[in-house]
């Protein structure tokens, strides 16, 4: 397995690990099945503002942890290259990803629609954005070994 | 994912230069190794310049590279 497959699979598996561990966080001790409206908004928004930042200094760590590795265990800098190929296939694999959220979006308009209101808004959500992630990697890892 | 019908010679042409390596032309022309092994392949037809940087690391026309097959 290449260098950027094995980042792409990295990737996906740091988005999917941080938003399950910290969604069970937040759901154990901050999550109030009494909240009104106006709360049940605030608790979504701090949520997701954090885990922003948080997914962000996460993907940076663990990054820079598995260059050091990968260039002791390959003993080769390939991985500072970003080339014409690696643009191309980082171009399809953004836009299958972002279809998969667009979609998720939908699903959740859809769920408030039929009156399930925002918690269930708000999880179709974070959802599309796991999924999409998922594609978004599993699409990287295909290009990369059928070619484009 | 459709074949490609860019074909090209990178494996003799690489072969008949002393056994180039194929991360010596991938240092050579500027890309990773992955592309060049892609390329080979025929799993991704390369962009102008690089078919061009590719034609001169090799001293041969870019014709003689890169083909079209119909």
């Amino acid at each position: 397995m290449s260098y950027q497959e094995k980042k792409a699979l990295l990737n996906m598996m740091i988005t999917f690990g941080v938003m399950i561990i910290y969604g069970s966080y937040v759901y154990n001790n901050n999550w109030n099945p009494n909240f009104n409206t106006d709360e049940e908004l605030q608790f979504w928004a701090k949520t997701l503002l954090f885990v922003i930042p948080v997914q962000i200094v996460i993907h940076i760590l663990v990054h820079i942890l598995f260059s050091i590795i990968n260039s002791i265990a390959t003993k080769n800098t390939e991985f500072e290259l970003t080339d014409e190929f690696d643009k191309i296939i980082d171009l399809k694999a953004s836009r299958n990803s972002s279809t998969t959220f667009s979609l998720g979006m939908i699903a959740g308009f859809v769920v408030i629609y039929m009156g399930y209101g925002l918690t269930y808004f708000f999880i179709s959500l974070i959802a599309a954005g796991m999924i999409s992630e998922i594609v978004d990697g599993i699409s990287r890892v295909y290009y990369y070994r059928q070619g484009v | 994912m459709a074949k490609l019908k860019v074909k090209n010679k990178i494996r003799t042409l690489r072969f008949m230069n002393g056994e180039m390596t194929q991360q010596q032309l991938a240092e050579t022309v500027g890309v990773s190794r992955q592309t060049i092994v892609a390329i080979e392949k025929e799993k991704y037809s390369p962009s102008l310049e690089l078919a061009f940087k590719i034609a001169q690391t090799f001293k041969v026309p870019l014709e003689e590279v890169f083909f079209y097959e119909i």
